[in-house]
């Protein structure tokens, strides 16, 4: 992972801690979004949150249904999209 | 003795009809109106599926001074209560105007609100339709019927979500039965395919990104769906004494709230109103047959629904067909309740099970019998209709068959 990636993954965590209340070093390999106390509403304001952020579109049917899901895996899924993004803008210039 | 309550009438538009006799054709072929959506170009939609309401002309239904006055969901208001009325065979001519109301989803006519807003954004902004207010109000459906019908009793909208409609029948049951009101027409309406609020329920991620499977293991949502579902309801010694057709019998309503969740459903307050109803109606559990569920096909929904009919019925659960026609017509929304009550009322008076379709594998968290993808015929006795709305407005009417 880039310098960049690791810079977006400290900022999404600090969103998704904003968010939860909480404080971002609690947050291990194994914490689901729900063990911070998200609800699933909850969740949809935080992928709103970060759709907004990063101009992304954020899909229905990807792994961020359940707020089952771990903080890891989400922000992972969400730099995906942000990556996929990026590489389709600098191939369109 | 304690006034009864007799449906003396149903009518329906939706995907999956034009009328009631349509939808009873529907019901038992397990025909699905759910489509891919007509895309325009810079929709921005993602949404692929719509339940819509194909080749609906209202010049064909209402003239055009009528017409300025009605918004779509309005329209099929008015189509669904004449159908009704029309079925009751001269209720109106052998009742008092003001013994019978009117009791409606309080829709919003989303429609002509869109329209006055593009036209207020567009640059320079437009004038609005002269009749955009009376359109949008949320008791325009309950006044279009009033008017339409000369019914001069109480008459209101009610609102509660995916309740709404059946908050209003019950309502118009416990009216009859508490001898307010003699006779009502009742039910609910919806016209929600505008891009404003289409979009606003993409952003609710509750949508299905195929298709709506009821308590199947991979449902992924609802479908959005438009249309309206309208019953005549009439005090039984009056509808017998003129020899009216009685299609079935309302016995028994149960409502509450949560208290809780905007939109995750609880599970034991919805129990509390399915249990509710039963006590309403005097029935026991052992005594229903049949079950139309909420059934939206979002995860949740039906997982909750499911726990709360177990809590209800407990191991009987298994051996009571329990169908969601959402499968079928969509998620109409405010209209929801009343097409429930439309497959509810048919279901008892031609003893057919109607189907839940697109189910393709069993979940164990809805352990039950959907009466997957094919209807079925078998002499049902009584009957609940669910309905379980944001916002945690618990809903559950009880019927009988016309003895």
């Amino acid at each position: 992972m880039t310098t960049f990636g690791e810079s977006q993954r400290a900022e999404m965590l600090a969103l998704i801690a904003a968010e939860a209340s909480i404080d971002p070093a609690v947050v291990q390999a194994s914490t689901t979004v729900a063990s911070l106390g998200v609800s699933s509403l909850d969740l949809i304001e935080i992928i709103f949150r970060l759709e907004s952020e990063y101009g992304i579109e954020i899909p229905t049917d990807g792994p961020l249904g359940t707020p089952e899901v771990t903080v890891f895996a989400l922000i992972d899924h969400v730099l995906e999209i942000v990556a996929s993004k990026a590489a389709a803008v600098s191939s369109d210039a | 003795m304690m006034r009864r309550v007799a449906i003396t009438g149903i009518g329906a538009v939706s995907s999956i009809g034009a009328d009631s006799a349509e939808h009873l054709a529907s019901f038992r072929a397990g025909r699905v109106g759910i489509k891919p959506r007509i895309a325009t170009p810079g929709d921005g939609l993602r949404v692929k599926m719509l339940s819509r309401v194909d080749d609906f002309d209202p010049a064909a239904h209402f003239d055009r001074r009528q017409l300025s006055f009605l918004d779509r969901s309005s329209q099929f208001a008015l189509v669904a209560a004449r159908e009704a009325i029309a079925q009751t065979g001269g209720l109106l001519e052998a009742m008092a105007p003001e013994r019978v109301g009117v009791q409606f989803s309080a829709t919003v006519g989303y429609h002509s609100i869109e329209d006055v807003y593009v036209a207020a954004s567009s640059s320079p902004p437009a004038r609005p339709h002269p009749f955009t207010v009376p359109r949008g109000m949320a008791s325009s459906a309950a006044s279009q019927i009033s008017m339409a019908l000369k019914i001069r009793g109480p008459s209101f909208g009610v609102a509660s979500a995916c309740s709404s409609a059946t908050h209003a029948m019950g309502l118009a049951f416990q009216m009859i039965r508490g001898g307010v009101i003699d006779a009502a027409v009742t039910g609910g309406c919806e016209a929600p395919f505008t891009n404003g609020l289409i979009s606003s329920w993409e952003a609710l991620r509750v949508l299905s990104v195929d298709t709506c499977r009821p308590f199947s293991a991979g449902r992924s949502g609802l479908v959005l769906g438009e249309g309206a579902g309208a019953l005549v309801l009439e005090e039984m010694e009056h509808a017998k004494a003129r020899g009216a057709k009685i299609f079935a019998e309302i016995v028994g309503f149960g409502m509450n709230a949560d208290a809780a969740d905007m939109t995750a459903p609880n599970v034991q307050n919805a129990a509390q109103a399915i249990s509710a109803a039963l006590a309403d109606a005097g029935l026991d559990a052992a005594e229903i047959d049949y079950v139309s569920a909420h059934g939206t096909g979002t995860l949740l929904n039906d997982k909750s629904e499911a726990a709360a009919l177990k809590h209800v019925f407990g191991a009987r659960l298994r051996d009571v067909p329990v169908s969601s026609t959402k499968s079928m017509h969509g998620h109409c929304l405010s209209a929801s309740g009343a097409l429930g009550m439309v497959a509810t009322t048919l279901a008892l008076r031609e003893g057919l099970v109607p189907p839940t379709m697109n189910f393709t594998e069993a979940d164990p968290d809805c352990d039950l019998d959907c009466v997957p993808n094919q209807a079925r015929q078998k002499a049902l006795g009584a009957a609940l209709c669910n309905s379980f709305a944001f916002g945690g407005l618990n809903a559950v009417l009880a019927v009988k068959a016309a003895a």
